[in-house]
């Protein structure tokens, strides 16, 4: 039995290399398959990413509905997101949606919303765990054919496999008939409207792309629109070379071992490293004893060390941020507007800086307050956070993320807001760098980089100072209002013992006294009828207290009635 | 001797064109009306009374804190120009009831409580610089009037004497009182209604031919004009008798000097010549009244204290009272003195403080 078997027998009855996508079904915690409600904003989020993306690269203003169906059963449903894309070319279909790790995107040192290409994939992963059931592909390029697939995942293989395809001629003009169209199911996952589920999620994700018209369709039936506001596709970010100093001692092994492509050492730091010349290379060479002309194939973990370690000694440029695309501050307050329909809007974006001394990032804040701005928890207001890493909601973790740390770090009473936990107020902060440097793997939170954390707090400042600004004036103005109905409200008497007084015109009297108000006003506006309590000193403080007390122990019986 | 209206119907009419005018002119409307405070109070020596400073405040409509009072203001001043013309007299108290309502379009009232209406006519009564009973206004009278004095008013004429045990209930306007004849030598003035009782049954003033006046607590307008009138017109010394604490002390100087909230009347209210024959703190060890009297509470203490800083407390005799208040922490009423017998006040106490001039000043 068991003990009559060599070693090797044994190896070769249960050792099977285990397939990636195998490897994740059992890990899909780490695809941020946990828990129904974060399940099912995860696979929403998977999807709505993907369509964005393919249409920004191939500068189509993106049009994407989301809808989710309820299915017979306990927390089933079916999901189905179409977009207005390219389209996936016929013969590329099993591989886009097969294969683990082969999106587009993968390694590229890039500010990309994306995470790291294993995303639609993980979603279908995920749905045929839950249900078994096959998912279902529209595709369509353009050439007046729609092609729809029923797909079902080959874990093994990494491959998809295709049950069924149905060609279907469509009679519409090009631009009309292209996209993609997915239908995916899903068990045990929950569709919700709360702070983290797949509601908020779609909604965040139409405040950062005001150039998207997204129409989420929910399980009752209800469709939300979320209007497009910009016309204009955001600029595609630029590849940028990494900086020596966002550099770990294996990123510079991995580079180096590229195959074939330099013979030195010296080459590979000029050519593939940003802010690298051969100024930098002889002083990195006296502050180094490994070889500058060795043969990159052959750097060993210990030597990428020393460099690393020497790139922190010697001078270097800041690494060139004209990679970075914010949102911009005229979209990000259109956006604002449109979907918080807030009483005011500030909006501060930073200067791209760096962290970690060669890591580019770019903060830009937006901060909205009244009108649907905050959370309603019942009857009150709260203040809400909206966290964006390079356009891409984060909507888990958030105790632990830098952004709320930044929230909570600004004094708001000097803003006028009191007890901004409790203000109709939204933040938004988006983080944008080709590195966001992200706690865990779920990337849901951005770690606490001190460079990051300063630049979020000044930026809050700064739209705080505005929302600052706005809140006095809109306390002011409330104040002249209830001093206008006040006198407003006495004219009427006044105006008619003054008649009976003077033998005078009652009417008359009411318009001059109206128009004393309006000046009186008008002044109080430009500040200059400033010294309205001061009265002169104690004046109407002799009819009711002050001094007058001292006396009421003494007189208080003179003349009572 | 009823005045003429005129010279008030005219102050009236003037501080109305001057408001029209403020308005017509394009100006905040607004009233200047002298300050009654204490910080515009002073003590004048020469008088030995208390009189009004030069300080004014303004009333403006165009100032939140003010356009309600201003309203108020105006309101009365009106009415009191209509009594004038309709030669109709009005307490202060119908004033009021008669000015109550809703204000026009609103819910909220014209006046809410006496206590609004009746400062404000004392600054129309400054503002103006007339007195109340010129604008035709009375307040319930308070006070009584006993004794062998012989009056006339409204064409009446009575004997103090012969009207009953109550006396003659003193008006709010004394103006048109004449004196035709009296016996009396002095007035004796007392803070609190039992005790001129326990007096009018002793038969004190027959016995000691003086009149007695009760103030009934603090002394009324009227009854203080009476004084005055007494003093100065008749020559009759004004002994007053007041409990043993800072309020009956209070009473009597406000006899003697005015009060800062009528400074404005010092000159026809004051009777800087009168006397004060109790109760003193020296009483209490003189007549043995250590176990009759009351603990000073701190309200008592802190009143004692601000009179301490008056001018017109700083006779060294006052002050020294005064500090013996502060020191022992008691006070003594007058009552207290039936503790030896119920005719002690009237057949021992008096007597001998006033044979013996045993006088505060």
């Amino acid at each position: 039995m068991v003990e009559d078997r060599s070693t090797e027998e044994f190896f070769d009855a249960t050792f099977r290399e285990v397939g990636i996508a195998e490897f994740f079904r059992k890990n899909l915690h780490m695809l941020g398959y946990g828990g129904t409600i974060k399940s099912f904003t995860t696979a929403v989020h998977e999807f709505l990413t993907n369509s964005l993306d393919a249409c920004e690269e191939a500068g189509i203003l993106p049009d994407i509905t989301v809808k989710v169906l309820s299915r017979k059963g306990d927390n089933h449903y079916q999901l189905v997101v179409k977009d207005n894309g390219p389209g996936i070319p016929i013969k590329y279909i099993d591989k886009v949606f097969g294969k683990m790790l082969a999106g587009t995107k993968f390694h590229r040192y890039i500010q990309s919303r994306g995470q790291q290409g294993i995303g639609a994939v993980g979603a279908i992963l995920f749905g045929k765990i839950s249900t078994g059931r096959p998912f279902r592909v529209a595709t369509c390029t353009g050439d007046g054919v729609i092609h729809t697939l029923v797909m079902d995942l080959d874990l093994k293989r990494n491959i998809a496999r295709v049950h069924e395809t149905i060609k279907e001629k469509v009679e519409l003009e090009p631009e009309n008939a292209r996209g993609v169209r997915i239908e995916s199911f899903y068990k045990d996952v929950q569709y919700s409207r709360g702070t983290t589920g797949a509601f908020e999620y779609v909604r965040r994700t139409a405040i950062v792309n005001p150039h998207a018209r997204i129409t989420l369709v929910e399980p009752d039936g209800s469709v939300i629109e979320f209007p497009r506001t910009s016309e204009s596709i955001p600029k595609k970010p630029k590849e940028i070379k990494p900086h020596p100093l966002g550099l770990s001692p294996d990123d510079l092994v991995q580079m180096a071992k590229q195959p074939g492509s330099y013979r030195k050492l010296s080459s590979v730091l000029i050519n593939e490293c940003s802010r690298v010349t051969n100024n930098t290379i002889s002083d990195l060479q006296e502050a180094v004893s490994v070889d500058m002309s060795m043969k990159p194939e052959v750097l060993t973990h210990n030597q990428a060390e020393d460099i690393v370690k020497a790139f922190r000694r010697i001078r270097l440029m800041a690494p060139p941020t004209d990679g970075l695309i914010p949102i911009g501050e005229e979209q990000i307050e259109r956006s604002l507007r449109e979907i918080l329909k807030p009483a005011f809007i500030a909006v501060s974006v930073r200067r791209p800086t760096v962290y970690k001394g060669g890591v580019p990032f770019q903060v830009e804040v937006g901060m909205a307050y009244g009108g649907e701005a905050g959370r309603r928890v019942g009857s009150n207001e709260k203040l809400e956070v909206l966290r964006y890493a390079n356009r891409a909601p984060l909507l888990f973790d958030a105790g632990g993320c830098v952004i709320n740390k930044a929230v909570a770090s600004v004094d708001w009473k000097r803003y006028h807001l009191r007890s901004i936990d409790e203000a109709p107020v939204s933040v938004f902060v988006n983080i944008i760098s080709p590195h966001i440097p992200y706690t865990s793997t779920g990337k849901q939170a951005v770690a606490e980089e001190e460079e990051i954390l300063i630049e979020i707090r000044n930026a809050l400042m700064e739209a705080g100072r505005k929302i600052g600004r706005y809140l006095s004036g809109r306390r002011r103005d409330e104040e002249l209002k209830t001093k206008r109905n006040t006198f407003l409200r006495y004219i009427p008497e006044v105006a008619a013992a003054l008649a009976e007084l003077t033998g005078g015109d009652e009417e008359a009297y009411r318009a001059a006294l109206e128009a004393a108000v309006d000046r009186k006003l008008r002044l109080m506006e430009t500040g200059e009828g400033e010294d309205e309590e001061e009265g002169g000193g104690t004046p109407e403080e002799a009819d009711t207290s002050g001094d007058e007390d001292e006396e009421e122990s003494a007189e208080v019986s003179d003349d009572e009635e | 001797m009823m005045k003429s209206n005129e010279p008030t119907l005219e102050s009236i009419q003037a501080l109305a064109a001057e408001l029209a005018g403020q308005l017509e002119g394009g100006e905040e409307p607004q009233l200047s009306i002298p300050l009654r405070t204490i910080s515009n109070v002073y003590f004048d020596e020469a008088s030995q009374s208390i009189r009004l400073g030069n300080k004014r405040f303004t009333r403006s409509f165009l100032n939140t804190a003010h356009t309600r009072r201003f309203m108020q203001t105006l309101l009365i001043l009106a009415r009191c120009r209509s009594l004038l013309e309709e030669q109709r007299h009005a307490s202060i108290r119908e004033m009021y009831y008669q000015l109550k309502r809703s204000m026009k379009f609103t819910k909220e009232n014209t006046f809410d409580d006496q206590k609004e209406s009746n400062p404000l006519i004392e600054d129309l009564e400054v503002t103006l610089d007339v007195l109340r009973e010129e604008l035709n206004l009375n307040a319930k009278k308070r006070g009584t009037l006993y004794g062998d004095i012989t009056l006339s008013q409204s064409g009446d004429t009575f004997n103090c004497a012969k009207l009953g045990r109550g006396g003659w209930s003193i008006t709010s306007n004394v103006e048109d009182i004449e004196v035709k004849d009296t016996s009396a030598e002095f007035v004796l003035v007392i803070e609190t209604d039992a005790m001129y009782e326990r007096l009018v049954e002793e038969g004190f003033q027959k016995k000691h031919k003086c009149l007695l006046i009760a103030t009934e607590g603090q002394a009324p307008r009227g009854a203080r004009r009476l004084i005055h009138r007494l003093s100065n017109e008749h020559n009759l010394p004004i002994i007053v008798f007041t409990d043993g604490d800072p309020y009956g002390w209070y009473i009597y100087s406000v006899i003697k000097q005015g009060s800062i909230n009528l400074a404005y009347l010092s000159k026809w209210l004051s009777t800087p010549d009168c006397k004060f024959v109790g109760m003193t703190m020296d009483d209490i060890e003189h007549y043995g009244l250590q176990n009759v009297t009351e603990v000073l509470k701190p309200n008592d203490v802190k009143r004692v204290k601000e009179e301490k800083k008056y001018a017109w407390f700083q006779d060294e005799l006052w002050q020294r009272q005064l500090d013996m208040a502060l020191e022992k922490k008691v006070r003594i009423e007058q009552q207290a003195l039936a503790n030896k017998s119920l005719q002690f006040v009237a057949d021992t106490y008096l007597p001998e403080k006033i044979e013996t001039e045993d006088f505060l000043p």
